[in-house]
C-alpha cells in the first residue's frame, strides 16, 4: 500500500485537538456545596461524568478522524498491468464541391475515400480513428473508434457536397484535437494546396490531379425591380474558363424548364464573359446551364427566381394639390403601383396597415402608422420627429451615396430647397442628406427603422419641385428609390450560395403549420422553426428548394458561385508531408494504483452512524 | 464596633430581651440569676419530691408524712446563675454557598444572643465548633471566657471576627470536649449551625448535652441558594466542600424534586428531633433580616422572651 499525498499527514495533529476538546469538555462547571446530604441518592449524569479514557464515543471519533486523514493521503493498492498503446488517427476528409472533380474515371473524393479506407484497414489492435469532414464548416463525424466495420461504413457513406471549403478552420480543429492525443496522427485528404509548414504528425495528401478542364458559371444576376414588367427583366450570366485551353460551350436558359435562349459561347483560357439573357416572359425558376460536361459538373448550372408580379399599394395622405399631382404622375408612369389618396382629415389610426406603404405630406398622425412610411415635410409640432427649426433656401451639401435611397444619384449638389426643416437624427433615424442655409449645415433627410417599420423623413417639400423637369430628375429618382426601399417585398432575397442558411420570417398565423423542405435531389426534410424564424441550413446542394408551409410555397435557389472551387487546377501535387512520422503502436507496462478512498469514506460513515446510535442510547439512559 | 453590625435601636431592643430557659440548671457561679426548679433556698415553693438519703431532712413535710405515710421533701426555686453557651459552627460548609453568607449571618446571631445574655447579666461564653485536626486528633476547644458584663461583647466580637471557618464539622467530638472543659457549668446551650451533618451525628452530639441537662436551643442557618440551588445551575460537578465528594449532575425536573425532598426531609428530621426533646428550634434563612429573626422569630420559638 502507498499514499499519494503524504502532506495530508499534517492533519494528524487534529487528533490532539480532539483530545483537547474532550479534556475541555471534561472541565465541568464546579459547584461547591456545603454538604452532599441533599444530593445523596440523586442520579449521577453518567453520560457527562464518564471517565475520559473509557469513553467509546471519543474512540469512535478518533478513529473516524484518523480515517479521514488517511483518506486525505489518498492511499492506494499498487498493481501492475500491461497493454498496448494504440494509434489515434484523425482523418480530415475534404467534402467540398471541387472534390467532385473527375480525375480519370474517378472523382477526387473517391480517391480520398480509398486512402481513408486503406487507413481503416491498417488499424491494428488498440488503434482508433476519428473522421472529420470539411466543407464550409468542419464536422466531426464520429467519436474516436477502433471498430473497423463501422469506420468503413462511415467512410463509404460520405459524399461530397456543392459547397466551398474552409481548410484553415478544419485544420485548426484537427490539430487542436491532435494536441490532446498521446500517439496521434492527422491525415488530411483534400485538393487544396497545403498551407505552409505542418507539424510532423500531420500527413497532408493533395488529391488534385491533372484535371484542369473546367468552365464554370460564376454568377447569375436578374434585374427585376418593381418598375419593370417581366418583358423588361434581364438576367446576366458570368462564365469563366479555368482550363489552360480554349473552350466552347452551348449556354441554354430555361424558365420553369421551358427553353428561353440558347447561345454558343467561346472562351479563351482563363477568360470570363458575361452573357445577357432577355425575353423573360414571366415569373418562375430560371435555370441556366451549358454543355458539354467537363471535369466538374456542379458549376455547370445556375438558378434564379423570377419574382411574381405584385402590385404595390400606396396610401397617400395629403391635401396639397401639387403634391398629389406629382404622386399621380409617378403612379401613371409605372404599372405595378396603386395609389390611394386621402386628405389628412380622413385618416384614421390603423388605416395604414392595409397598405404596403404610407406617404404622409405635411402631416404626422397621432399614432405611429403600422407600415413602412414616408413623411414629407412634416409639421413642426409632431409626436415623433423633433424639428429644431427651418431655413428658407437651403442647398444640398452632402449625402450618403451608399444609402440605397440615393442609388443612381451620383451628384445632388445642384439641388436647392425652398424651405428646409432642420431634422434631428437619433439612434433609429440616420441622416442621409445634409443641407446648408445661411449658417450651419443640418440634416435634411433621415431614414431608418422605427418600431419594426422602415421610415423616411424628408425635410423639404417635394411639391416644390416639378418632377417633370429634367433638373428635378434626382428628386424623382430619389422618390422611386424611397418607394423601392419601403416596399416590404423588395428586400426578399431568394438566392443564396450553397451552404449558406436561408432565413424566413414566420408570421403568427403560420405557427403550428407543418413545414417541409423539398431539396434539389427530391428529398423532403421536415423543418422545425427557431422562434419566429425559419433557419434552413440544409442547403448543401445547388439547385432549387421548395419550402412548404400550409398551403404556401416559397422557392429559393442555392448556387456554388465559388471561383476557388471551380478553379480545380491549382498547384496540385500528391506529395504529402515530408517529415511525417507515422504513428506506431507500442506495448506498455504500467503500475496501476487502486484507490482506497471510497472504502475509507464508507468506513467513516459507518463509524459516524455507530457513534450516533451510541450517543442516542446514552442520552436516553441519562434521561431515564 | 458593634454598631457596625447592629443598629443602635436594635441593640436597645436586644437589651430588653432575656434568654428563655426551660430546664433546671446546675450552677454554682454567681452572676445573673434565674429562678429554676432546683432544690433551692428561695422562698418560692417549687414542688414536692420524694426524700432521698442525703436530702436536708429539715425540708421533710411531716404533715404529709402523717397523712400519706410517705417522706416528701419540699423544694424551693433557687435563684441560680444562668450560663449561656453560644456554640458557633465554623466548619467549611458555613462558607458555602458563598452568596448565602451563612457564616456572617451566624456570627450576627451569635453576637445578638451573646448581647442578650450579657445584658441580662448572664454568664456568656462563645465557642467555635471546630473540627478534628488534620491528623485526626482532637483540636483544643476555641472559646471565650465567660463574660458577665455587657462590655464583654466587644471581646466576644473580636473572637468571632477572628474565626476562620475550615474543616469538617465534628459536633459530637467537640461537644464532648466542650462539656468536659465546662463541667459543672450547666445552662443554656445555643448551637448555631447549618446542621449539614448526618442526623445520627448531630443527634448523638446533642444527646450528650441533653444528658447533662442543658437547656438546648438549635438555630439552623441556611441560605436561599442552598435551599434552591438550581437557578443558575443546569449541569456541573457538585463538590462537597468538607468531604470533597464529587458528583456530576444534570439538572432535570426529577433531580430538582429529589433535592428538595431530601433537604426538606433532613430539616424536618432535625426539627422533629428538637420538638420531641423539648428543644427550641428555628430555621434561620439568611435572606431574612437579622432583626426580624431575633426580635420576631426567636421570641416566638422560645429562644428569648
Amino acid at each position: 500500500m502507498g499514499i499519494l499525498s503524504p502532506l495530508a499527514l499534517a492533519y494528524l495533529p487534529l487528533a490532539g485537538l480532539l483530545v483537547l476538546i474532550y479534556l475541555f469538555r471534561k472541565k465541568h462547571k464546579t459547584i461547591f456545596v456545603p454538604s452532599f446530604i441533599p444530593w445523596k441518592g440523586l442520579r449521577q449524569d453518567t453520560l457527562r461524568s464518564r471517565s475520559f479514557l473509557s469513553d467509546a464515543l471519543f474512540f469512535l471519533q478518533l478513529i473516524a478522524l484518523l480515517l479521514l486523514v488517511f483518506f486525505l493521503t489518498r492511499p492506494y493498492l499498487p498493481s501492475l498491468s500491461s497493454g498496448i498503446i494504440g494509434r489515434e488517427i484523425i482523418v480530415l476528409m475534404d467534402t467540398s464541391a471541387s472534390m467532385q472533380t473527375r480525375e480519370g474515371g474517378r472523382t477526387r473524393f473517391e480517391l480520398a475515400q480509398e486512402e481513408a479506407l486503406k487507413l481503416v484497414d491498417e488499424l491494428g489492435i488498440g488503434d482508433t480513428m476519428q473522421i472529420i469532414t470539411m466543407h464550409r464548416r468542419p464536422h466531426i463525424e464520429n467519436e474516436m473508434s477502433g471498430n473497423k466495420p463501422e469506420l468503413r461504413k462511415l467512410v463509404e457513406g460520405l459524399k461530397p457536397i456543392d459547397t466551398s471549403s474552409n481548410l484553415n478552420e478544419a485544420l485548426s480543429l484537427g490539430v487542436s484535437l491532435l494536441g490532446h492525443l498521446d500517439n496521434g496522427a492527422l491525415h488530411v485528404f483534400t485538393d487544396v494546396e497545403r498551407p505552409g509548414q505542418m507539424d510532423s504528425d500531420v500527413r497532408f495528401v493533395n488529391l488534385a490531379g491533372s484535371s484542369r478542364d473546367n468552365v464554370a458559371i460564376t454568377g447569375l444576376d436578374v434585374y427585376q425591380d418593381m418598375f419593370k414588367e417581366y418583358r423588361e427583366r434581364e438576367a446576366y450570366v458570368s462564365l469563366e474558363n479555368f482550363s489552360d485551353r480554349p473552350s466552347t460551350v452551348i449556354l441554354k436558359s430555361y424558365l420553369d424548364e421551358k427553353p428561353i435562349t440558347e447561345q454558343i459561347i467561346e472562351l479563351n483560357p482563363r477568360e470570363e464573359k458575361t452573357i445577357r439573357i432577355q425575353d423573360i416572359k414571366g415569373s418562375g425558376l430560371l435555370k441556366v446551364e451549358f454543355t458539354p460536361d467537363d471535369a466538374l459538373s456542379v458549376d455547370n448550372a445556375a438558378y434564379a427566381i423570377i419574382r411574381h408580379k405584385k402590385t404595390l399599394t400606396v396610401l397617400v395622405v395629403a391635401d396639397e394639390p401639387l403634391f398629389v399631382e406629382e404622386m399621380k404622375k409617378i403612379e401613371s408612369a409605372t404599372e405595378l403601383m396603386k395609389f390611394s389618396v386621402i386628405p389628412p382629415v380622413s385618416y384614421r389610426p390603423g388605416m395604414a396597415k392595409e397598405y404596403d406603404i404610407a406617404i404622409f405630406h405635411q402631416y404626422v398622425p397621432q399614432e405611429y402608422p403600422d407600415t413602412n412610411a414616408l413623411f414629407v415635410f412634416p409639421p413642426k409640432e409632431n409626436r415623433f420627429f423633433p424639428i429644431r427649426g427651418w431655413t428658407r433656401g437651403a442647398s444640398f451639401i452632402d449625402w450618403d451615396s451608399e444609402n440605397p435611397i440615393l442609388r443612381h444619384l451620383d451628384y445632388m449638389g445642384e439641388l436647392w430647397a425652398y424651405k428646409a426643416l432642420h431634422l434631428e437624427p437619433n439612434e433609429d433615424l440616420k441622416a442621409f442628406i445634409m443641407a446648408v442655409g445661411t449658417e450651419e449645415d443640418f440634416p435634411l433627410a433621415v431614414s431608418g427603422v422605427v418600431k419594426g417599420n422602415r421610415v423616411v423623413v424628408l425635410g423639404f417639400d417635394v411639391a416644390d419641385f416639378n418632377l417633370s423637369k429634367a433638373k428635378n430628375m434626382p428628386i424623382l429618382i430619389m422618390l422611386l428609390n424611397i418607394i423601392q426601399w419601403l416596399d416590404p417585398h423588395g428586400a426578399e432575397n431568394y438566392q443564396i450560395r450553397t451552404g449558406e442558411p436561408f432565413i424566413v420570417d414566420l408570421e403568427d398565423e403560420q405557427e403550428g403549420d407543418e413545414i417541409t423542405l423539398l431539396t434539389p435531389e427530391g428529398e423532403t426534410v421536415k423543418i422545425d422553426p427557431a422562434g419566429n424564424q425559419l433557419v434552413i441550413t440544409e442547403t448543401h446542394q445547388s439547385g432549387a428548394y421548395v419550402l412548404k408551409r400550409g398551403g404556401d410555397e416559397t422557392w429559393f435557389v442555392a448556387n456554388l458561385f465559388d471561383v476557388e472551387e471551380s478553379d480545380i487546377g491549382g498547384t496540385s501535387s500528391r506529395q504529402g508531408q515530408i517529415d511525417f512520422k507515422r504513428a506506431v503502436a507500442s506495448t506498455y507496462i504500467e503500475e496501476k494504483k487502486k484507490g482506497l478512498g471510497r472504502y475509507i469514506l464508507a468506513a467513516v460513515a459507518l463509524l459516524l452512524l455507530a457513534e450516533w446510535i451510541l450517543y442516542c442510547m446514552r442520552a436516553r439512559t441519562a434521561v431515564t | 464596633m458593634l454598631r457596625d453590625i447592629f443598629r443602635p435601636g436594635f441593640l436597645r431592643r436586644l437589651e430588653c430581651l432575656k434568654i428563655d430557659v426551660k430546664r433546671v440548671h446546675l450552677s454554682t457561679r454567681k452572676g445573673g440569676y434565674e429562678a429554676v426548679n432546683k432544690k433551692g433556698t428561695s422562698l418560692e415553693f417549687a414542688e414536692y419530691q420524694e426524700y432521698n438519703p442525703g436530702d436536708d431532712f429539715r425540708y421533710i413535710d411531716w404533715n404529709l408524712y402523717g397523712r400519706l405515710d410517705k417522706l416528701l421533701v419540699k423544694t424551693f426555686k433557687e435563684e441560680v446563675e444562668l450560663s449561656v453557651h453560644v456554640l458557633l459552627d465554623v466548619s467549611l460548609s458555613m462558607l458555602y454557598p458563598e452568596v448565602d453568607k451563612k457564616f456572617e449571618y451566624s456570627k450576627k446571631i451569635a453576637l445578638a444572643l451573646a448581647y442578650i445574655g450579657l445584658s441580662s447579666q448572664n454568664s456568656v461564653r462563645v465557642a467555635a465548633i471546630n473540627s478534628l485536626s488534620q491528623e485526626g486528633a482532637a483540636n483544643p476547644v476555641i472559646q471565650t471566657q465567660f463574660f458577665q458584663r455587657l462590655n464583654g461583647i466587644f471581646r466576644i466580637k473580636d473572637f468571632v471576627d477572628g474565626i476562620k471557618p475550615g474543616g469538617e464539622a465534628d459536633i459530637k467530638g467537640f461537644l464532648s470536649r466542650y462539656i468536659y472543659e465546662n463541667r459543672g457549668r450547666g445552662g443554656s446551650v445555643m448551637i448555631i449551625s447549618d446542621f449539614m451533618v448526618p442526623p445520627l451525628a448531630y443527634k448523638k452530639a446533642i444527646d450528650i448535652l441533653r444528658f447533662k441537662n442543658y437547656d438546648i436551643k438549635i438555630v439552623q442557618v441556611l441560605g436561599a441558594e442552598e435551599l434552591d440551588p438550581f437557578k443558575n445551575l443546569k449541569s456541573g460537578e457538585i463538590v462537597d466542600v468538607e468531604t470533597r465528594q464529587r458528583k456530576v449532575v444534570r439538572v432535570t425536573g426529577a433531580l430538582k424534586k429529589g433535592y428538595y425532598k431530601r433537604l426538606n426531609q433532613h430539616n424536618m428530621e432535625l426539627r422533629d428531633y428538637c420538638r420531641m426533646n423539648r428543644m427550641a428550634y428555628t430555621l434561620a434563612r439568611t435572606d431574612i433580616e437579622i432583626e426580624d429573626l431575633i426580635l420576631k422569630e426567636f421570641p416566638r420559638m422560645g429562644f428569648v422572651r
